[in-house]
């Protein structure tokens, strides 16, 4: 038994309601595991038989579950998702396939019930398309039955609809075909959905089953045995997750949805303790542990833009605990894309409670974000109004951990955001146009990318370092200095080590290149080492790179920057670029290194006009090498 | 066998949230309170999870009392 179903028979044995049904709303903001939410069920049933659960819910909510299949543990699970939002569900269910009458007979159970809300839980079989039809005729009929239901429903009751879209069956006929073709099953189910969504009015919400069944897996979801069994449309593996998704729009709906993430920030936006590592120390961005972190930041701008409010809540110096957000150059989260900013030594619990008075909202508007176990539990048990995720041990499952958290989804969108979504659709069919009929010279223009030198500093040592070990394909020398290599070099007077980045309009690459050149004599710099990640490739990124530093070189005073290019099985790809630079190759000396050289004022420098160019100022202050600290 | 009984007791116990429920051998499972066929639907999915067996399609439809599920349960999991 799960041990929050046990210690909730401990407290409902002891008396507690209210206790036990917040240990069952622990279990029902997890991942869904049938049995125990099935147990769960039967439990919340006995809880609250007798009025002894009042007080305890913020709202009970009257659902209807029409289904095209068995729908009682559908419904039992929808119960049991609902404890996530402190809400209980008094439930009518229609009898098996019977969906259709039910709408359609104003003298239904159904209509007796009087729902707030009506569940269509129906499945593809349902989808009244034959082999032979014409397709677009036939989802034209399709369509105008599914809105007619819907209407009829809204008319006489005026209750929020909710429909879980189709999921096409994978093991069909069709074969690949299926997809593809004018009357093929798949297609035409997916075309459905795609027109049940342009065709849902207000009130009318989907739930996105088919996401459902990719996330729980095809096996898990069409179970055929026990769909002759006991016409089980949907597996059982799969019944708890669709039953959590469809309740969180349901929540959403009835504007019971959460709207504060509160953010740890140790281990939680980044790797390591900031008061401690420090600036450098931190592990953000930059290899497979950083750039998870990195995305994760990424992940929480996007709910932001969708209207979910972001804040901070750490232990920290408040100095210290800003400091990366103002320096570190791999933060995508800003000071400004937060409400609150709560850094202290109080408990957990205080800082929410201020951070809830302050912006104006209850505490069950909060999610807490935190990697530690210790204080998710201190929240549980003091705010159990607040929403805490269980945060799995990798920073690479944090995104998915919080998108699945009960409570964050939206169901309406304002008309700013309305309108937002129409631009983007106009931006998106003018990029399709240019990819039609536009030149690669178009293409890359309209990449708008920019590429960011900036000197070695602590900040970005390490990701240089690991650059220059990891980067086959773009890579000139193929030496693989360290740390303390970079060092020395870089204590060269004259002597330039530096990282690009790159972003274009689709998304920030990050930290992609680096680059060693040290003095060969007073008049030529020579370039030692130079990395640029494939992430890149096809954008011109390393010209500009190499641009740069000629121009650095010209305004330091020297005449002649050399190059050298040394062949190997795997970097065939930069065997151009310093030629494309304008660079000319020299006598051959023999060996494996070849020499080129760019006169500075008499050969021409060809750098690309698309991407746009950052370089740090003032030149001079770069040749100098890193201070150890 | 006696763990497998046990868990497959467990099963039961959870599904039906009757923890203090004891089974003989020879009980058919619709006369066990509040084991109908929705709950057997339940109960086999939740025995397939947790032993990690997999029902045939003719056991599906044909289990009927308790002894039986616990044999098939244990001849299952011990050849897995």
């Amino acid at each position: 038994m799960h041990p929050l179903v046990r210690s909730a028979r401990e407290h409902a044995a002891d008396g507690d309601v209210p206790a036990a049904l917040d240990a069952l709303a622990v279990l029902a903001s997890g991942s869904p595991e049938f049995t125990d939410w099935i147990a769960t069920d039967r439990l919340l049933g006995r809880l609250t038989a007798d009025g002894a659960a009042a007080g305890w819910p913020r709202r009970t909510v009257r659902v209807a579950v029409l289904s095209s299949h068995t729908g009682a543990q559908l419904t039992a699970c929808l119960r049991t998702a609902a404890l996530a939002h402190h809400v209980l569900v008094e439930t009518y269910e229609s009898g098996y396939r019977t969906y259709e009458q039910e709408v359609l007979d104003p003298g239904s159970g159904l209509y007796g019930f009087a729902p707030d809300v009506v569940v269509l839980a129906v499945d593809h079989r349902e989808v009244r398309v034959g082999d032979g039809d014409d397709a677009d005729e036939a989802l034209a009929r399709e369509t105008d039955r599914w809105t007619g239901l819907w209407q009829d429903l809204q008319e006489r009751t005026g209750a929020v609809v909710v429909q879980h879209t189709f999921v096409p069956p994978v093991d069909d006929a069709w074969g690949e075909l299926g997809a593809s073709s004018p009357t093929g099953r798949r297609r035409t189910l997916r075309r459905l959905n795609l027109a049940l969504g342009d065709h849902a009015p207000a009130g009318v919400h989907l739930v996105d089953a088919e996401a459902v069944a990719t996330t729980v897996g095809g096996a898990a979801w069409f179970d055929s045995r026990y769909w002759y069994a006991a016409k089980q449309a949907v597996g059982l593996g799969a019944v708890g997750l669709l039953a959590q998704r469809t309740v969180d729009v349901v929540a959403a709906a009835l504007g019971l949805g959460r709207k504060v993430v509160v953010l740890d920030l140790d281990n939680t936006l980044w790797g390591g303790v900031i008061g401690e590592d420090g600036l450098g120390g931190i592990v953000l961005g930059g290899g497979a542990e950083g750039e998870a972190y990195a995305d994760f930041q990424t992940f929480l701008r996007g709910l932001r833009r969708r209207g979910i409010v972001l804040a901070v809540c750490s232990k920290n110096q408040p100095a210290d605990a800003r400091l990366p957000f103002e320096r570190h150059p791999e933060m995508r989260l800003a000071l400004d894309d937060l409400v609150a900013f709560e850094a202290g030594w109080d408990t957990k619990a205080v800082m929410l409670r201020r951070i809830a008075a302050d912006i104006g909202v209850g505490l069950e508007a909060l999610v807490l974000v935190d990697d530690n176990p210790l204080e998710r539990a201190a929240v549980r048990h003091e705010l159990p109004q607040v929403g805490v995720v269980e945060l799995p041990a990798e920073p690479s499952g944090y995104a998915a951990a919080l998108a699945r958290f009960p409570g964050l989804q939206s169901a309406t969108v304002t008309a700013e955001d309305a309108r937002r979504t129409e631009q983007y659709r106009a931006r998106r069919r003018g990029r399709e146009l240019e990819r039609k009929s536009g030149s690669r010279e178009d293409f890359l223009r309209s990449l708008g990318t920019v590429a960011t030198v900036e000197p070695r500093d602590e900040t970005n040592r390490a990701r240089i370092v690991q650059l220059i070990a990891k980067t086959n394909q773009l890579n000139l020398t193929g030496r693989r200095h360290t740390d303390t290599e970079v060092d020395s070099l870089a204590r060269e007077p004259g002597a330039v080590v530096w990282a690009l980045r790159v972003r274009d309009v689709f998304d920030d690459h990050g930290l992609v290149g680096a680059l060693v050149a040290v003095p060969l004599d007073a008049s030529t710099l020579r370039l030692d080492t130079f990395v640029v990640s494939c992430r890149v490739l096809g954008r011109d990124a390393e010209r500009a790179f190499v641009g740069a530093l000629v121009e650095h070189a010209a305004a330091s005073g020297r005449s002649r920057v050399l190059g050298e290019f040394v062949p190997s099985d795997r970097n065939e790809p930069a065997a151009s670029i310093l030629a494309d630079v304008g660079f000319r190759r020299l006598q051959e000396t023999g060996g494996a290194v070849q020499r080129w050289e760019l006169v500075i004022g008499q050969d021409e420098v060809h750098v690309p006009e698309h991407v746009a160019v950052r370089r740090p100022d003032p030149a001079p202050a770069l040749t100098a090498g890193l201070t150890t600290t | 066998m006696a763990d497998v009984r046990a868990g497959v007791t467990e099963v039961v116990r959870d599904v039906l949230d009757r923890p203090e429920l004891q089974i003989a051998d020879d009980q058919r499972a619709h006369d066990v309170e509040g084991w109908d066929s929705l709950a057997h639907v339940s109960i086999l999915f939740s025995l397939e999870d947790r032993f990690g067996v997999r029902f045939s399609d003719r056991e599906m439809g044909e289990l009927q009392d308790f002894g039986q599920l616990v044999a098939l349960v244990a001849e299952k999991h011990s050849s897995s």
